[in-house]
């Protein structure tokens, strides 16, 4: 095996992590840490990490390999990747390659051997920084003065890099579909369509552009609003057409980037959090039932609660650092929720929520409450 | 807090500001002190891991605080040591050090047979033995070059028959208080932790005791001993010998401390921070408020194949405490808590060697008079018939059947009482022991034991055993508890 | 409808009912701790104990302690109001009860030894005649927990996979079982410590002898037969549970042995490294059926499974519905106080009203993320008992253990190895292990010297997976030790003067010690110590603090 080169992590306030450069190559983004400790493929193709460069605190990453089926959709979206020890050779049953491999294979820039905890207490303490990941021979001031011009997260749309550019269908697993749901791509992760396709939904999953007008067209029974990168803030014609759903009455269940579009359309503000949310350990709150859940998390804005209106009502909140996990309308059955009910990595605590919704969804479509099926045509 | 074994409470978070999970070897713990930078090292509170660190600290220039390093290498060096109580008048057994084998063999023929051997630094009692004879002495110096090359072994005559305590003691290097002062109720020979044992002393004559106070006091300060340090005697025909001296929180501490109600060990540290014995209000030995026994538990049932004996290498994992007012319950609770059952009655089996054989028959006596059947082989049998007592024949292992393992396996032997003989161990006893401790009938290896087991037997039978918390114990001692001073002073 | 429920757990949501935080109604409880120390019973439970007596002192209850064993930090008078240093036997413990009048028990603390008092307290009617509540864990959830079929049976009708067994009071039944579950079979003793009295056996003769042996060692003279998954992956969950049912995985353990060496006697790391993220929920989401369908109200259990490594598929082995040896681990590992935790929830309190310790500002209800590895070695006392077979299995015979942590997991195996202080170099030892046909038995049947082995082998030149074929250990483990190994070598080439600096920092993150590293480069270490620190390379000390991880 030929040596690997050595590599770095250059951060904006100048301070520099040096390691092995296990996956060769340069690149910028916001640096954050994902405190998952399983999952790293599901992080590296999970579409709201573009723009990212993503450090994982479990120091030993890649044991068990990499399979097709578990991608969360067609590529590795993060920027750059950052372990205290990438695995040469996995050991699972399960596995289809290496992880570095698979890194080298698409590109993606990552360094090991480096101290991450060092890395996650700066984050913590200055925030997400930007940052650059480079293998050597690299030109340290020529990366240091391109990223002074390297755009912050705040204020950055990505929606349109990850988005799908065409509408496709996804139909349910086995026997017919109970329910017609248009999903709405903002990067959507795949494991949402799985659960909801495991529910018997079928679904119509539309670019994040697709007007409101053609999700009436389609006479789906509920939207959902998936996950995805960047900030909400300036996504405003998405948050118009999210706005014009809401006010139609069709039930609605936003996730993440979802949760925060939805918060927007109804009149509320997201702020930017200082590090964020990244990692499967995060307990939410249920403030009617008084029940904590472990969540998978995923997100760097988070919506202000005393910007909602009235008729909003936050009903979870992360038991850390009180920020809003969900919150609902009155009258309406429209639901949101800042983690990942999906998981895919990270707990399945949450994942009732997808029954919830199509509850409501069942309900909304003229059929009986909670526990009775009803097949939609 | 440096430690490595995480289930103690010392490793919880809790107990100390900052903990490292770390291996106890000089490099470690240096590099600890080289980011910690500490204004002392307890080395005295960790057994005989951290004080074989102790030189190599005080080299790197760290401060050793309590006892220093020179006085724990006084204790542990034979010549030195030696010389040490000679000059103050204090005995010894006669003893020697060897680094050959042939060096070995010359000293045992200078101070006599039976010879307990053992290497220079000790973990309890590793590769330590007793030796009756030249042969066996020989191998056992072959084989301790293998486990500590380089270290020379330590010889010295062994007191058959001896009575052996441990004193713990608190010394600020101005004065030491006796903390407590322990029996072993088996005789010399076994391994003090092995040992079941008596706090206070119930055979000893009291000016016999205040001997063995004032030769530990004056140890202790010929020492510099600042903080605990524990003394092994022996008393061998109304001598009273010093075996070992450990400058350091011995294995006994913790359970005088329950005893007596006295914080011994939080007094230590108070004291190696530099306080006075009379600032921490520890000025005279503590009452004991009733009879405390210690009976160790052993592992044997769960290690297959083990000869369930005792001796001078210490084989128990841990131990309990059994306190009442009188020896007799103290120690049928010590048995219990052990996890023995103590039988009230039925057939007791005999079998002792030579040596004690006339000691039995008082024994013998008690266990018939409190009903039981007596059984024993041919010996002892004889020896107890001689005594007038009414025992049955019992054959030995070895002999036709059904013998002694038959009765044994069909449990109709509800006590066993066998001593080893002296020099090695006979098939048969090893055999009777393990078919005792396969279907778990008590079986007690030394007379003392079992005249021990007699009165406990005895006190079951008279009374009910009584509960009471360790609090409601001292509780009248209470208001002039040591304790209680040295914290409203502090 | 709370959503963090699964639409099969709503029928066992604690009823409404449930008593308000920090019970009012009870004001003195009775604690049991395990007594001496054992093999299988350590210092593990006075450190729990402790906690749990703390703890509850500090809730303003009356706390009374019953422990034989006077060596225990938790029998010091100021842990407890009312310490009873006496035998654990049923006679004395309903003495104490009958003299304190205890409004409550907690059974879950001391160990095998305080769930089996309770057990026959509960038997002999003295729980229900003095009025003394249980907490934490019920009768019921004690007996499924501890009793081998009334487990399986539950696990079967939560559609949970077990090993197929077979429970027999007499040799008659045993051999039948056996015929129809084949060989190799476990033989498990119901209620016994540490699986004494337990074993592998390969065919009839030796389980007619083994079956004798587990009868005459379960209290209730009932053993179980169970179908052998030896080979097996072996991992443990804590996990904990609140009066809400919320529940979360304190700690994830991969044992580095594979199934047919017991816990206690295997070296484990933490947290599991080789399970994928959907294997590793899905086994959460059994840990939490488990519990609650054992029904361990509040606290903690420990919870085993096992899966082939071939396929994936995952059993689950058995629970321990109470705190021990493996949650004083996790909770060394990871900083969340287990026993403390449970002691707080058995009295009405819920994870997410209890304060994190370290974090000081977070609470209990969150899942511990480590950005580190911890490794746990087991001690052996062989050398005491020279005629004890050395080999291991599923009776446990080691009597401590050491915990190391180390950013990889090759820093903290090498640093558990150099806390072991075992006499003579390991050089030494594995030098005794040339002989290959000799080496490969080492490997092939667990003892206590197979992590030498393990090093020797792959020294001597064997591969990866000539040594995992061998000793059935996951390769991921013996990768890192052939690195190690590696390391080694290629320092051995150097002499202190020449050394390249990368090599010497690689080999000090490999976890290699000064001394090590001395004598590979045949200097005396003071000279290496100061090279070292001429050339910056210093040890890093890992705080045990998840709080980078977890804190928002």
């Amino acid at each position: 095996m030929q040596a690997d080169a050595r590599g770095f992590l250059l951060l904006e306030d100048g301070s520099v992590f040096e390691g092995r450069a296990v996956s060769p190559g340069s690149r910028f983004g916001e640096v954050v840490f994902n405190t998952s400790m399983t999952g790293y493929q599901e992080v590296l193709t999970d579409p709201s990490y573009r723009g990212q460069i993503v450090v994982m605190t479990m120091p030993h990453v890649g044991n068990y390999g990499v399979r097709q089926d578990v991608a969360e959709s067609d590529r590795p979206w993060v920027e750059g990747f950052l372990a205290r020890q990438f695995t040469r050779r996995p050991s699972s049953h399960g596995s289809e390659g290496g992880l570095i491999a698979y890194l080298r294979r698409h590109a993606l820039p990552a360094l090991d051997d480096v101290d991450t905890r060092a890395i996650v207490r700066r984050v913590r303490r200055r925030g997400a920084l930007r940052g650059v990941i480079a293998s050597e021979p690299a030109d340290r001031d020529r990366l240091a003065a391109e990223l002074a011009a390297y755009p912050t997260m705040a204020g950055r749309a990505l929606v349109d890099e990850v988005t799908s550019t065409e509408e496709r269908v996804i139909e349910p697993d086995g026997g017919a579909a109970r329910f017609h749901l248009a999903v709405y791509d903002f990067g959507v992760k795949s494991n949402i369509l799985r659960s909801l396709a495991r529910r018997g939904a079928r679904l119509t999953v539309l670019p994040a552009r697709t007007p409101a007008a053609r999700v009436r067209q389609l006479g789906v029974d509920g939207v959902v609003l998936s996950n995805g990168p960047g900030d909400p803030e300036p996504l405003t014609g998405i948050i118009e057409a999210v706005a014009e759903l809401a006010a139609s009455g069709l039930p609605i269940f936003g996730i993440c980037l979802g949760h925060q579009l939805l918060g927007l359309a109804l009149g509320g503000r997201t702020f930017k959090l200082k590090f964020g949310h990244h990692g499967g350990n995060q307990p939410v709150k249920d403030l009617a039932s008084g029940r904590v859940g472990i969540t998978s998390q995923n997100h760097g804005f988070a919506v202000d609660p005393d910007s909602l209106p009235g008729d909003c009502e936050v009903s979870q909140i992360n038991l850390n650092d009180g920020t809003v996990e969900a919150f609902s309308v009155r009258g309406r059955p429209i639901y949101s929720a800042q983690y990942h009910p999906e998981a895919a990595p990270g707990p399945h605590d949450a994942e009732s929520l997808f029954d919830r919704f199509l509850d409501a969804v069942r309900v909304a479509a003229g059929g009986e409450g909670p526990g009775t099926a009803v097949d939609v045509p | 807090m440096v430690n490595c074994n995480p289930e103690t409470v010392s490793t919880d978070y809790d107990t100390s500001d900052r903990l490292y999970f770390e291996p106890l070897t000089l490099d470690h713990v240096l590099a600890i002190a080289e980011r910690e930078r500490p204004a002392g090292v307890i080395v005295q509170l960790g057994g005989q891991t951290p004080l074989k660190l102790a030189h190599g600290l005080e080299e790197a220039g760290l401060e050793i605080w309590g006892t220093p390093p020179d006085a724990i290498d006084l204790a542990e060096d034979r010549r030195r040591f030696g010389e040490l109580l000679a000059a103050e008048g204090i005995r010894q057994p006669e003893n020697g050090i060897a680094a050959t084998e042939e060096e070995g063999l010359e000293i045992a023929r200078r101070i006599g047979f039976p010879i307990l051997v053992r290497p220079s630094y000790v973990l309890g009692g590793r590769a330590m033995a007793i030796c009756y004879d030249e042969t066996t002495l020989g191998g056992y110096l072959q084989e301790a070059a293998d486990v500590a090359a380089g270290q020379p072994v330590l010889l010295d005559r062994f007191l058959d028959d001896a009575i052996e305590l441990d004193l713990d003691l608190l010394a600020d290097g101005r004065r030491a208080v006796v903390a407590g002062i322990m029996q072993h109720i088996e005789e010399a020979g076994i391994h003090s932790g092995d040992s079941a044992a008596v706090l206070p002393p119930q055979l000893v004559d009291p000016g016999q005791l205040d001997e063995m106070r004032d030769i530990a006091s004056r140890l202790a300060l010929r020492l510099g001993v600042v903080g605990l340090m524990n003394v092994q005697f022996a008393i061998h025909a109304g001598t009273i010998y010093v075996l070992e001296v450990n400058p350091r929180a011995s294995r006994t501490v913790p359970f005088i401390a329950k005893a007596v109600g006295v914080p011994l060990v939080k007094l230590a540290a108070r004291v190696m921070a530099g306080a006075s014995l009379e600032e921490v209000g520890l000025t005279e030995q503590p009452p004991v408020p009733g009879v405390f026994v210690k009976a160790p538990v052993f592992p044997f049932r769960r290690l297959a194949g083990v000869d369930p004996v005792l001796g001078p290498e210490m084989k128990s994992t841990g131990e309990v405490m059994g306190a009442a007012d009188d020896f007799g319950r103290a120690f049928a609770k010590a048995w219990q808590g052990a996890g023995h059952h103590l039988p009230l009655a039925g057939t007791a089996f005999l079998s002792v060697n030579d040596a004690d054989k006339a000691a039995l028959v008082a024994v013998a006596q008690r266990l018939a008079d409190l009903g039981f059947r007596l059984i024993a082989t041919d010996g002892t049998r004889a020896t107890l018939i001689a005594a007038g007592l009414d025992v049955e024949a019992v054959r030995k292992a070895h002999q036709e059947r059904p013998h002694l393992l038959d009765h044994l396996v069909n449990r109709e032997i509800d006590l066993v009482i066998n001593t080893p003989l002296g020099q090695s161990s006979h098939v048969d006893d090893a055999l009777i022991r393990q078919a005792a401790l396969k279907y778990d009938i008590p079986c007690i290896t030394t007379l003392s034991g079992a005249r021990a087991a007699v009165a406990g037997i005895a006190a079951v039978r008279r009374h009910d055993l009584e509960v009471r918390s360790l609090q409601s114990r001292r509780l009248p001692l209470a208001e002039r508890s040591p304790a209680k001073a040295a914290t409203t002073r502090s | 409808m709370s959503p963090f429920l699964s639409a099969s757990d709503r029928d066992i949501l604690t009823p409404e009912s449930a008593p308000v935080p920090r019970r009012d109604n009870i004001r003195s409880i009775l604690i049991f701790g395990s007594g001496p120390i054992v093999i299988g019973q350590a210092c593990e439970f006075d450190y729990s104990g402790t906690q749990a007596c703390r703890a509850l002192r500090n809730e303003g209850y009356r706390v009374v302690l019953v422990n034989s064993n006077p060596a225990t930090i938790m029998t010091d008078p100021e842990v407890a109001d009312a310490t009873y240093v006496e035998p654990l036997t049923p006679e004395i413990a309903e003495a104490i009860i009958g003299q304190e009048r205890p409004d409550a028990l907690l059974p879950t603390v001391g160990g095998q030894t305080g769930i089996n008092l309770t057990l026959a307290l509960d038997e002999a009617g003295v729980l229900e005649q003095w009025g003394v509540e249980l907490l934490g864990a019920g009768i019921e959830a004690l007996r499924r927990g501890e009793d081998r079929q009334l487990f399986k049976e539950a696990m079967e009708e939560n559609g949970l996979e077990v090993p197929r067994r077979g429970y027999a009071s007499g040799l008659g039944e045993a051999r039948e079982i056996a015929a129809g579950l084949g060989y190799p079979l476990i033989i498990r003793p119901s209620f016994t410590l540490g699986g004494e009295g337990g074993g592998v056996v390969y065919n009839r003769e030796e389980l007619e002898e083994r079956v004798a042996v587990a009868l005459d060692a379960s209290p209730t003279r009932q053993v179980l037969l169970e179908q052998s998954v030896l080979g097996w992956k072996e991992y443990e969950l804590e996990v904990m549970r609140d009066r809400r049912d919320n529940a979360i995985v304190v700690c994830s353990v991969e044992n580095f042995d594979a199934m047919g060496v017991h816990t206690g006697d295997s070296v484990t790391v933490a947290p599991q490294q080789t399970l994928s993220d959907r294997e590793y929920q899905a086994m959460r989401d059994d840990a939490f059926a488990v519990i609650r369908r054992v029904g361990v109200a509040t606290g903690g259990s420990n919870i085993q499974f096992a899966v082939d490594p071939a396929t994936g598929r995952r059993v689950v082995i058995e629970m321990n519905p109470r705190v021990s040896r493996s949650s004083a681990l996790a909770s060394k590992a990871t900083g969340f106080p287990i026993a403390k935790i449970a002691a707080l929830l058995a009295v009405g309190y819920t994870l997410d009203e209890i304060r994190n310790d370290i974090t000081g500002k977070t609470y209990a209800a969150f899942e511990p993320s480590l950005d580190y590895t911890v490794v746990k070695i087991p001690r052996w006392a062989f050398e005491k008992f020279p005629d004890t077979p050395p080999e291991l299995g599923t009776s446990m015979k080691s009597v401590g253990e050491v915990m190391a942590i180390g950013a990889t997991f090759r820093e903290a195996l090498m640093k558990g190895l150099a806390s072991l202080e075992l006499d003579g170099d390991v050089a030494a030892r594995e030098a005794r292990m040339a002989d290959p046909i000799k080496l490969r038995q080492r490997l092939a049947v667990p003892n206590w010297q197979r992590l030498f082995a393990l090093f020797a082998a792959l020294r001597q030149g064997w591969s990866v997976e000539e040594v995992a074929a061998a000793s059935q250990i996951d390769p991921w483990f013996l990768r890192e030790i052939a690195e190690i190994v590696a390391v080694e070598a290629e320092v051995g080439c150097w002499d202190l003067a020449s050394v390249p600096e990368l090599l010497l920092r690689r080999a000090r993150r490999s976890g290699l010690s000064v001394t090590r590293l001395a004598e590979l480069l045949d200097c005396p270490d003071d000279q290496l110590a100061a090279e070292l620190k001429r050339r910056k390379i210093r040890p890093v000390f890992k705080r045990v603090d998840t709080r980078p991880v977890s804190r928002p």
